[in-house]
């Protein structure tokens, strides 16, 4: 008896030692490959500071392109239908539904970059406890900074099909910003494509603007980007003419793969006064420049020195 | 009659010896000892001035001295001293150059006046733009800005 419980215990720590021998990135990576691949239908809790909506999800992939349904289940209705790199947005205001074409965006579960290198340099992983999320087995995952420039950011991943299942960031005072997590998950095996249709509702009068929102007008920006923190790259310019004035409104978006921010560029007008300082604003910080008559504004949920760096981080 | 003319330029002789010596004088034509005992007088009662050339030649001098603001230049001994002479010129200068330029863009001037950030200053649209370009599931439903 003592030797068949002595054997079960060098199995269990042989296989131990084996899962610490493998590169532990690699259950990131596998779990970003698993929100691309997968056909799955779940519904998840998402909060931001204090909101908190109910989102319904359907992911399929076919022919090598992925199709996502997402629908607010709680107050004003919203709907997203994302055919591979363009996403239409559905939002419902009073009697009218505005549908607006955006660009491709990584949301819950799918928030991982394409190549999670770029996580490696500034993030720490460690191998936390399991746990069941939505009835199934998962494993904590903790991406925590090497340094003061971004959030933590903890994964419970799916063991057996490697999809996270939950999601929350914390900010250096262990608050949360940010959380998703599913309450029911199923893995769908139907490959029909029925379902990726919007909810037409006749009541309502459908708004539609094929352009796609924010689509670059300046060719060559003045500016120039200095010293930004480290890790963050600019992966989104968009700019926008003003309705009413004959001026042009740049934002800039940067990311490190999982934060992101936005740098605002825009030109004072007439009797306005350009604010200068910096402020919480739910689960952002807002952090506000005067420069060479442009208003400067850096928002996004990182700490206040990062949304600092690049507020401060535009010359021309 | 050279002691006379020197009595007259000396205020000694009398009334009517005065006629006779300026008669004479005439008549001898004694024009140089006429000037030089003027000299010798005006030199003696302090009252000399100099003469009519030295004048000329004082004025030709200033006259090609260069043009200046606050006045002649010192010894060069004294060179940092006469410099520092020049700042309440400049001082001034700049001070009407600051009251006019303010003076003429008081309205530009006013416009950079910056005012601390407050929640009621951000924009609703910023935001949303923002949250528009962001992975965060909440927040992507929001109908972001576009350009019209």
């Amino acid at each position: 008896m003592i030797y068949r419980l002595l054997f079960i215990w060098f199995l269990f720590s042989s296989i131990g030692i084996s899962h610490s021998n493998d590169d532990p990135w690699e259950i990131i990576d596998n779990a970003a490959k698993a929100t691309k691949l997968l056909n799955y239908k779940g519904i998840f809790h998402s909060q931001h500071h204090k909101e908190i909506k109910s989102i319904e999800i359907t992911h399929a992939t076919n022919n090598g392109q992925e199709f996502i349904k997402m629908n607010v289940l709680d107050g004003s209705p919203g709907e997203v239908l994302s055919q591979g790199k363009t996403i239409y947005v559905y939002s419902t205001i009073e009697n009218n539904v505005i549908i607006q074409k955006r660009k491709q965006q990584r949301l819950f579960p799918a928030i991982f970059p394409n190549n999670i290198d770029s996580l490696k340099s500034f993030y720490r992983l460690n191998i936390g406890k399991s746990e069941r999320i939505a009835g199934r087995l998962s494993q904590l995952v903790v991406l925590n900074p090497i340094d003061d420039f971004r959030y933590s950011y903890y994964f419970w991943i799916d063991k057996k099909t490697s999809l996270p299942l939950k999601m929350v960031v914390m900010n250096q005072a262990k608050n949360i910003i940010e959380q998703a997590s599913f309450t029911q998950i199923n893995m769908i095996k139907d490959k029909n494509l029925d379902w990726f249709k919007p909810e037409v509702d006749p009541s309502k009068n459908y708004i539609f603007n094929d352009k796609i929102v924010g689509q670059g007008i300046v060719k060559k920006p003045f500016w120039t980007i200095k010293k930004i923190p480290p890790g963050y790259k600019e992966v989104d310019f968009i700019t926008k003419r003003i309705p009413g004035l004959n001026i042009l409104s740049h934002q800039l978006v940067f990311s490190d793969g999982l934060s992101y921010v936005s740098v605002f560029i825009k030109p004072i007008t007439r009797g306005q006064k350009p604010k200068v300082g910096q402020l919480i604003l739910g689960a952002n910080h807002v952090c506000a420049r005067y420069h060479n008559g442009y208003q400067i504004m850096a928002v996004g949920s990182v700490p206040l020195n990062s949304c600092n760096d690049f507020s401060e981080s535009v010359e021309f | 009659m050279n002691e006379k003319l020197s009595s007259l330029f000396d205020n000694e002789l009398e009334s009517h010896e005065i006629d006779e010596v300026l008669i004479k004088s005439n008549k001898q034509k004694k024009k140089n000892h006429w000037s030089y005992y003027q000299l010798i007088r005006d030199v003696v009662q302090k009252n000399h001035l100099g003469s009519d050339d030295l004048t000329k030649n004082i004025i030709e001098a200033i006259e090609k001295e260069p043009t200046q603001l606050g006045g002649f230049g010192r010894h060069e001994d004294n060179n940092i001293e006469s410099k520092s002479n020049y700042w309440p010129i400049a001082a001034s200068f700049a001070a009407f150059f600051v009251i006019g330029l303010t003076a003429l863009n008081l309205d530009k001037f006013k416009a950079i006046d910056s005012i601390i950030l407050v929640e009621a200053d951000i924009p609703i649209d910023l935001i949303n733009d923002h949250y528009a370009s962001a992975s965060s599931n909440v927040n992507f439903f929001i109908q972001a800005s576009y350009s019209k």
